[in-house]
């Protein structure tokens, strides 16, 4: 297999005969960047696998404490990478691959709270647990949940994709379309609040 | 601020637990996949792509119903260079707005609602422009061109709403893509008619797109609401 696109830095393999890509392990080796590359180009549905098995779990944490909606957390992962699928075209290896995936994620997020005609502000109402069995939600669970929702919301979603998502600061503020420093300011303040409002609180 | 708090060890926590995603989600992503709608290949395009498909969309339904019902008789040659300086606004204008109603679900949303009634505010501004033509057109002339009108710019909505990545139709985007065709509409109906009086131009030839766009945003809403 003879790689078209010239942006896939790996294509030099190719004079062996033998695309070292063509192996599972080696591909897991390989850059998010890399990978989104070869999913835009060849529809190679193991690159793709391998995306969301890196950050599907990412994303479920992002909209499970982005808000408070835990049961259709796992819908929005699957439209997100959905949407990630029927852009994959736009998708420009010059840059991060996980920005875009985020803004995708926040976009979805956003079209969510739209559809559900709700502010992510909305306070939860007494005894809400989301999708979450009673059983299996601690009063850790619970703490941190409400915690983190009584944050503003621009403080939360810093947050959020920050300790949640594990993104850096740069990675935030180009997902979010902010400055770097807003971002740092935003999780700053928002780690202090949160400092604040656990304080109290233990299992 | 220098240094970055650390995170209480109960977010880290929470953090592992929420991130469990159910074994399932992946085979349901590769059942989509695999049962591609028939938007798909339109939809899986990159947004230049869908961009120049759109814009190419809607000078070809507008030049198809021009060609349906024929070109005006009435102008010389520099009437023509005049009609083609005002009406070639017009389409560039179309075809941003074509262009622009087309986003990547990558890219963050722009606030659209100002783009509407601006849209709608360059339609009237319009009227006022030179166009070249004969007045005293009769009433009934407004309602054919309306129609006329109405039939490019629900065709050309039509194929931008196709060329739509988003599940459901987004207000702004699709009244964007609406007043855009007007847009169109209003110079491509100008080709055939040669009609410029205020009341028909803003009733006949700009009306469609102003009533079109309005009924696109309106059902838009409905429908994210369904």
């Amino acid at each position: 297999m003879v790689l078209a696109v010239a942006s896939v830095p790996f294509a030099r393999f190719t004079i062996t005969g033998v695309d070292p890509l063509d192996s599972p392990v080696r591909m897991a080796d390989e850059s998010d960047e890399t990978l989104m590359a070869r999913y835009a180009a060849h529809d190679d549905r193991a690159a793709f696998q391998l995306l969301f098995e890196r950050y599907a779990g990412r994303v479920q944490a992002y909209f499970r404490r982005g808000m408070s909606d835990d049961a259709a957390a796992a819908d929005l992962v699957q439209i997100t990478f959905m949407h990630v699928h029927r852009a994959r075209r736009d998708f420009d290896t010059a840059r991060a691959f996980r920005p875009w995936l985020f803004a995708i994620a926040a976009n979805v997020r956003r079209e969510h709270w739209r559809r559900k005609a709700r502010k992510p502000e909305a306070p939860l109402e007494p005894g809400h647990e989301g999708s979450v069995p009673p059983e299996a939600s601690t009063a850790t669970d619970r703490l941190v949940r409400r915690a983190i929702e009584q944050l503003p919301d621009n403080q939360r979603e810093v947050v959020v994709l920050r300790w949640y998502s594990g993104l850096s600061f740069p990675e935030i503020a180009e997902t979010l379309g902010i400055q770097t420093t807003a971002a740092k300011v935003r999780s700053h303040r928002a780690t202090k609040a949160l400092a604040a409002l656990l304080g109290g609180g233990d299992d | 601020m220098t240094d970055e708090p650390t995170p209480d060890p109960r977010i880290e926590a929470d953090a592992r637990s929420v991130s469990a995603v159910a074994p399932d989600l992946w085979s349901r992503i590769e059942a989509e996949l695999d049962a591609p709608s028939a938007r798909e290949a339109l939809v899986s395009r990159s947004t230049a792509q869908r961009r120049l498909l759109g814009a190419l969309g809607v000078l070809v339904i507008g030049t198809g119903v021009v060609a349906a019902q024929g070109v005006r008789a009435d102008l010389e040659p520099a009437g023509w260079a005049l009609f083609a300086a005002c009406g070639g606004s017009f389409v560039l204008g179309s075809l941003a707005a074509a262009a622009w109603s087309l986003r990547s679900h990558g890219e963050a949303p722009l606030p659209g609602w100002p783009w509407v009634p601006l849209t709608w505010v360059a339609m009237m501004a319009g009227t006022a422009l030179p166009w070249p033509g004969m007045v005293g057109v009769p009433p009934e002339a407004h309602a054919y061109c309306f129609g006329m009108s109405s039939v490019m710019v629900v065709l050309s909505t039509i194929w931008l709403a196709l060329l739509e990545r988003s599940a459901r139709p987004v207000p702004w985007r699709v009244g964007l893509a609406a007043a855009g065709s007007g847009l169109a509409a209003f110079a491509f109906q100008s080709v055939f008619c040669p009609g410029v009086d205020l009341a028909h131009l803003v009733l006949g030839h700009g009306g469609a797109g102003i009533v079109w766009a309005a009924l696109a945003v309106g059902g838009a809403l409905i429908l994210r609401r369904v």
